[in-house]
């Protein structure tokens, strides 16, 4: 894979996404921990905690901890936020590292989902959410068009998480960019003049016509 | 597709032709054409003249610039017809590029930089729907379509996409060969100087 400059690899997104701060339930024993982002600890077994999520996996992968799931990644709030993202046209509020937490519990720490078949719906629920969002935003961005005041048409992009977004960036903009430049704004010239409030500098129009102003001294010279 | 990019296509843009018509008799310029002999050169003469020549000879009002071909009406009828199906590369290679270039050039073409940006704007669609999709391969041909602008733009949204799709199929930690390397079918090692390769 070969990268344009300016290009962000998604694996960097997941990588962003290990800084969110996850509950843990340690099964050790551990002194405070000083780092940049703060102090995380002390930990004792059973009590629960506070961790970056890098943190709560490499606990995970030598079995010393297990993790409290987020509740957005439950069954129940998975189906509700399904529902409302195929009933809505804007698109959901998520988490911002959404995707990529879902991704990486489901990878390193499946069997705290529950039993089997719980990870596996939480699996299918998380794959209908992310079809369902993009095509809403395949549909977004197809719907382009350049009005007399610049960009229409992509109004409702709120709400989609950096990853996604970052699926269609370099394409977007590049192609944006270049609708731009063919079809310029037509208001370029014709832009609305500004209108100051007449008590403030009497009658004098706020926008002088350079020719016009140019035809006044030429007859009094 | 950065900036960059697209400045180096408008770069590259520069040094295709357009016809321009000479308004006067121009002396020492007879090397321009390559059928004319002698040193001048004859007001009313065509010759097909690089963009970045042309430029400066209409601000001295020398020449008129005159629409090429690969803009002619041949050319925007098929785009009004179905956008989709021109094949731009083999019109101009910087089609779009050009395209603003000679609008630029020839502002008494009212309607080519509608016909431009409507072009793009269908084709856009289609990229769009192509990346999206992320299907394997050049659905259509599409890509021998493309002029140099879209098939950059292309590139880089087919990349996105199917990043994003290793990723989530967990191979994105994983160093894997290059697609040149896999693609290639056999490479010829370079023989040292004197022997004799033998082929693959």
């Amino acid at each position: 894979m070969s990268f344009v400059p300016g290009d962000i690899p998604t694996a960097e997104y997941e990588f962003f996404a290990e800084n969110t701060i996850v509950m843990i339930v340690p099964n050790l024993t551990l002194p405070v921990l000083e780092m940049i982002h703060g102090n995380f600890g002390p930990f004792r077994p059973l009590i629960p905690e506070r961790v970056p999520l890098w943190f709560a996996l490499a606990l995970k992968k030598r079995q010393r901890c297990s993790i409290q799931l987020p509740s957005w990644l439950g069954v129940d709030e998975l189906t509700k936020t399904l529902e409302a993202e195929r009933r809505n046209e804007r698109f959901e509020d998520l988490p911002q590292h959404f995707f990529e937490v879902a991704h990486l519990l489901l990878e390193l720490a499946r069997d705290d989902f529950g039993d089997a078949r719980t990870a596996h719906s939480v699996e299918g629920l998380l794959a209908d959410i992310e079809d369902v969002r993009h095509a809403k935003m395949r549909a977004q961005f197809a719907r382009v068009e350049l009005g007399a005041h610049g960009l229409l048409g992509v109004t409702r992009l709120r709400g989609l998480t950096p990853i996604e977004i970052n699926r269609i960036r370099t394409f977007a903009t590049g192609s944006l960019g270049m609708l731009k430049r063919l079809r310029p704004a037509e208001d370029a010239q014709t832009q609305p003049t500004q209108t100051l409030p007449a008590g403030l500098y009497g009658q004098q129009p706020a926008f002088v016509d350079d020719r016009a102003l140019q035809a006044t001294l030429q007859r009094r010279r | 597709m950065s900036a960059f990019d697209q400045m180096v296509d408008d770069l590259l843009a520069e040094e295709e032709k357009v016809p321009c018509e000479f308004l006067h008799e121009s002396h020492h310029l007879g090397w321009l054409d390559d059928d004319g002999d002698g040193d001048m050169l004859a007001s009313g003469a065509k010759i097909e003249l690089p963009v970045y020549l042309a430029s400066e000879l209409l601000r001295g009002n020398h020449v008129d610039v005159l629409t090429p071909q690969c803009f002619g009406p041949q050319t925007r009828n098929a785009l009004k017809a179905d956008p989709d199906v021109v094949n731009l590369r083999d019109k101009n290679e910087f089609f779009f590029a050009h395209g603003l270039r000679v609008a630029e050039l020839t502002p008494d073409d009212e309607g080519l930089p509608k016909v431009l940006a409507d072009a793009f704007e269908a084709r856009y669609r289609r990229m769009l729907d192509t990346c999206l999709t992320g299907s394997d391969g050049d659905p259509g041909g599409l890509t021998h379509r493309l002029s140099s602008t879209e098939s950059k733009l292309f590139r880089t949204g087919l990349a996105g996409q199917r990043d994003y799709q290793r990723w989530k199929a967990g191979q994105a930690g994983r160093i894997t060969a290059c697609d040149m390397i896999r693609h290639a079918r056999k490479r010829q090692r370079c023989a040292p100087l004197g022997q004799s390769s033998t082929p693959a």
